[in-house]
């Protein structure tokens, strides 16, 4: 999808490492440990084509966590991973050496902390460099199929059209365990517009 | 015209505009708070203002700050503010932060106790205002407490079962199983103990953390009456707790010890096998003063189980092992052993330089006895006859039964011909005496054929061979005598 | 290490020639950034610009730079290996390493290696503050 430029969309991934260094600090503060955090690719697709992405990379099974949010843009933002791995993040998170065979109420309150600080400095850092503003709700751990991801992604029933995601791929790294995920982020077309906005506003800035 | 999910909206708007939602909201099982934009009460329920401890009006236009003065976590303070002033969702859970809000809650025993929570905190969107949920997980912490503790033991148990299973060696798998409970229960020790062959007596099979003067203590504890916690665990066929081994009588001899130990109580669990046999015991020592709480109790049963299918399982191998080197009728070791036993003496002979001797004994009239008074009666006689043999022997001698009515006695050493001679003398004074069975005396005679290692032979085969041709030589003597080997002779 | 900044202080006052800075990111948008900044400030700079550390070292054959602003998460080498690399060759450039990596550990690291650490986004006044460190 060519909405975005070279340059914004080079803007884009710059913002999005500052986001995710953000959050690896607060991460490592947290569990007292460092934290490695990066972001290999970026790309703007529809939903059914993140979930093809989805379907090629990952395993069948997914955990998230998803957390939706309004402002400069409004959508859904989503981190997601192999469901069986999420245990051992969890695990490496709070520092448990055994991983319990399935995760409990506890673990799933824990990742969702973790996508929740993740996304928040990826959104906050977004808006804050673009000079706009940004409110989040609170998050929600989920686990799905791949195949049942568009449920929980769309903003609209099942209705993608008017939906833009940017995809982000994303590489942990904590204590042990090293795993790759993806950050997604459903962008309501219609607040696109706004987003494009910001992302000339300051380019132009530079030039 | 409206569809049907319009109309069931309208419906619910219209039913909650009838609700007072104060009440609803006081009415639940968790905190809830408002909070404007400067981070200030405006609402709290009632669970709030219970579990703070203060009233309404002590608790609105205050802020969580002001109410607990550098109590509360920074990262719920930083997550409040830019809740508040920057409208970020957050969710703060229990697992990575300990301690959110000083909560308190009172035990049905009265006890005040820290209240395990974790925090949602949601702007609410078309307002200024700022929604934090306060969830009481206590349970929820003991539910994965239990399944974290349970799924160790169960690993744990896994191992040892497969240590079990892959036949390593019984000390292995006991010292495995003090391992894991020492593993599951922080400082405390483990022993295992088992009872001697009379039942009468403990001693030490395994302590891995213990310093050695303990297994030496520990050896030969007498089961009786003074006995301290192991003994009695024993007699009570049933878990025996001593919580302070310092206030406590029975341990008074043992108290300075135990306190160099650094054990300062004991828990006993009596290891039970099947048909209610007492092998020995499971003992804990923790290192202070403490009696096992419910789930312990649950562990040391479980682990007490465990040693107890390993020595079953280590008594059976042992058993088969009897079985495959003796003979079921007499219990004398059969041939296979004795070919064994005979290459041991032969090595270690010709490494010492010793003279050893072996006898062949065949029966003279046995075949009469099993023909006239059927086979039982020529069983027992074998069994009595086999006795009398061994009675005299030194307990380093030999006596196996490689044949219907032949035996093999092998003299560890012997200093002279005529020690040999001296035992051959007396093995047949004690064979040729007669047995009664009930009212038949049975009498039966033998024929000794001796050779000298290295005298007659330096192999098994010679040494064997001369024995039994010497014994034939005893026969056609007129029997019920013996014979010493002559290789070069004939 | 001092004593050769106050030389080089002096050489730059009297002859009024420019600071050369060298900015190597990935990132074009970050490289202008930082520019950006760099030319709000009231100084004489000259600036290089590099995309990875291959081309770090390569600009450096032809110019001389005193001080560097690197990146840290890069393709290929990382900032942390470039500026060991620079040390190598060129033991009085000063280098700060300037990352959206903001972690302890990081931070740690680079000044082991006596390198100053700028969390990104930076501000004019951070960067002001460690070019005029030098002087």
């Amino acid at each position: 999808m060519d909405l975005f430029s070279a340059d914004e969309h080079d803007l884009i991934v710059e913002l999005m490492n500052l986001g995710v260094g953000r959050a690896a600090h607060a991460l490592s503060q947290l569990v007292n440990d460092e934290v490695l955090l990066s972001v290999p690719r970026l790309e703007f697709i529809s939903v059914p084509e993140a979930q093809e992405a989805f379907r090629k990379d990952l395993p069948p099974f997914l955990a998230g966590v998803l957390q939706d949010f309004e402002g400069f843009i409004n959508g859904r933002a989503a981190l997601l991973f192999p469901e069986a791995r999420s245990l051992e993040l969890v695990n490496a998170m709070i520092g448990e050496e055994l991983s319990a065979d399935e995760i409990t109420e506890l673990e799933q309150e824990t990742l969702a902390e973790l996508g929740n600080i993740l996304l928040n400095h990826c959104l906050a850092t977004l808006a804050n460099q673009l000079k706009q503003q940004v409110q989040t709700d609170i998050p929600r751990a989920f686990s799905s199929s791949v195949s049942e991801l568009p449920g929980n992604l769309s903003l609209y029933d099942n209705n993608d059209d008017n939906t833009l995601v940017m995809l982000v791929q994303i590489d942990f790294s904590l204590r042990n365990s090293a795993l790759r995920g993806y950050l997604a982020f459903v962008i309501d077309l219609q607040s696109a517009d706004s987003f494009l906005h910001a992302l000339r506003e300051y380019l132009a800035e530079l030039l | 015209m409206p569809s049907s999910s319009e109309t069931a909206s309208d419906c619910l708007a219209s039913i909650l505009d009838h609700i007072d939602c104060t009440e609803l909201l006081h009415s639940l099982d968790g905190g809830v708070l408002l909070l404007n934009r400067r981070c200030q009460i405006v609402f709290c329920n009632r669970w709030i203002s219970q579990h703070i401890g203060l009233g309404d009006d002590e608790l609105i236009g205050k802020t969580l700050a002001q109410l607990y003065p550098g109590q509360i976590a920074p990262a719920l303070q930083e997550a409040i503010e830019n809740a508040c002033l920057y409208r970020m969702g957050r969710i703060l859970s229990y697992q990575l932060h300990k301690r959110l809000l000083p909560l308190r809650q009172r035990t049905p025993s009265g006890e005040l106790r820290p209240l395990h929570q974790s925090i949602l905190i949601r702007p609410l969107s078309e307002s200024d205002l700022t929604l934090i949920q306060v969830h009481d997980i206590t349970n929820a912490v003991k539910r994965e407490q239990h399944l974290r503790a349970s799924e160790r033991v169960l690993r744990l148990e896994r191992k040892v079962l497969e240590l079990i299973a892959t036949g390593d060696s019984m000390d292995d798998v006991l010292t495995e199983i003090c391992t894991t409970i020492e593993t599951l229960l922080p400082s405390v020790h483990s022993a295992i103990l088992l009872l001697d062959e009379d039942g009468k007596s403990l001693s030490v099979r395994c302590a891995p953390s213990l310093p050695p003067a303990f297994m030496k203590r520990e050896k030969g504890l007498r089961v009786g009456p003074g006995g301290t916690t192991c003994t009695q665990s024993i007699q009570h066929r049933a878990l025996t707790i001593t919580p302070d081994i310092g206030s406590d009588e029975l341990w008074r001899p043992f108290a300075e010890e135990a306190k160099r130990m650094n054990i300062a109580a004991c828990w006993a669990q009596p290891i039970v096998a099947a048909y209610d046999e007492v092998l020995g015991v499971l003992a804990c020592y923790p290192e202070c003063p403490s009696s096992p709480s419910d789930a312990d109790k649950l562990l040391l049963q479980r682990m007490a189980n465990l040693t107890a299918i390993t020595l079953e399982r280590h008594k059976r191998i042992e058993r088969i092992r009897f079985l495959a080197m003796h003979d079921p009728l007499t219990g004398l070791p059969n041939r296979s052993l004795l070919n064994e036993l005979l290459g041991r003496n032969l090595r270690r002979a010709h490494r010492e330089g010793n003279r050893f001797a072996l006898m062949f004994i065949d029966l003279d009239g046995f075949k009469e006895i099993n023909d006239h008074h059927g086979h039982d009666a020529g069983d027992d006689l074998l069994s009595v006859l086999s006795g009398r043999m061994t009675d005299q022997l030194r307990g380093t001698d030999t006596c196996a039964r490689i044949g219907g009515d032949e035996f093999v006695i092998m003299l560890e050493t012997v200093h002279s011909p005529e020690s040999a001679q001296l035992v051959a003398e007396k093995i047949l004074t004690k064979l040729n005496s007669p047995v009664q069975r009930g009212p038949l005396c049975l009498q039966v005679s033998a024929s000794i054929g001796i050779a000298l290692y290295p005298d007659h032979g330096v192999s098994a085969d010679a040494l064997l061979t001369h024995a039994d041709d010497a014994m034939y030589k005893a026969k056609a003597e007129g029997k019920n005598c013996w014979q010493l080997a002559n290789p070069n002779g004939q | 290490m001092n004593a050769c900044f106050k030389s080089f202080k002096a050489v730059n006052m009297t002859d009024n020639s420019p600071l050369n800075i060298l900015l190597v990111d990935d990132s074009r948008i970050a490289r202008m950034t930082m520019k950006h900044m760099l030319q709000s400030l009231d100084m004489e700079l000259v600036l290089l610009e590099a995309g990875s550390a291959d081309e770090a070292e390569s600009v450096l054959e032809n110019a001389s730079a005193s001080i560097a602003l690197i990146d840290f998460n890069m393709p290929g080498r990382n900032g942390i290996e470039l500026a060991e690399a620079l040390k190598e060759r060129s033991p009085d450039m000063r280098m700060a390493l300037v990352t959206a990596n903001i972690q302890d550990a990081l931070a740690q690291r680079a000044r082991e290696l006596g390198l100053a650490f700028l969390p990104k986004p930076t501000s004019a006044e951070q960067l002001e503050g460690f070019i005029r460190q030098g002087e």
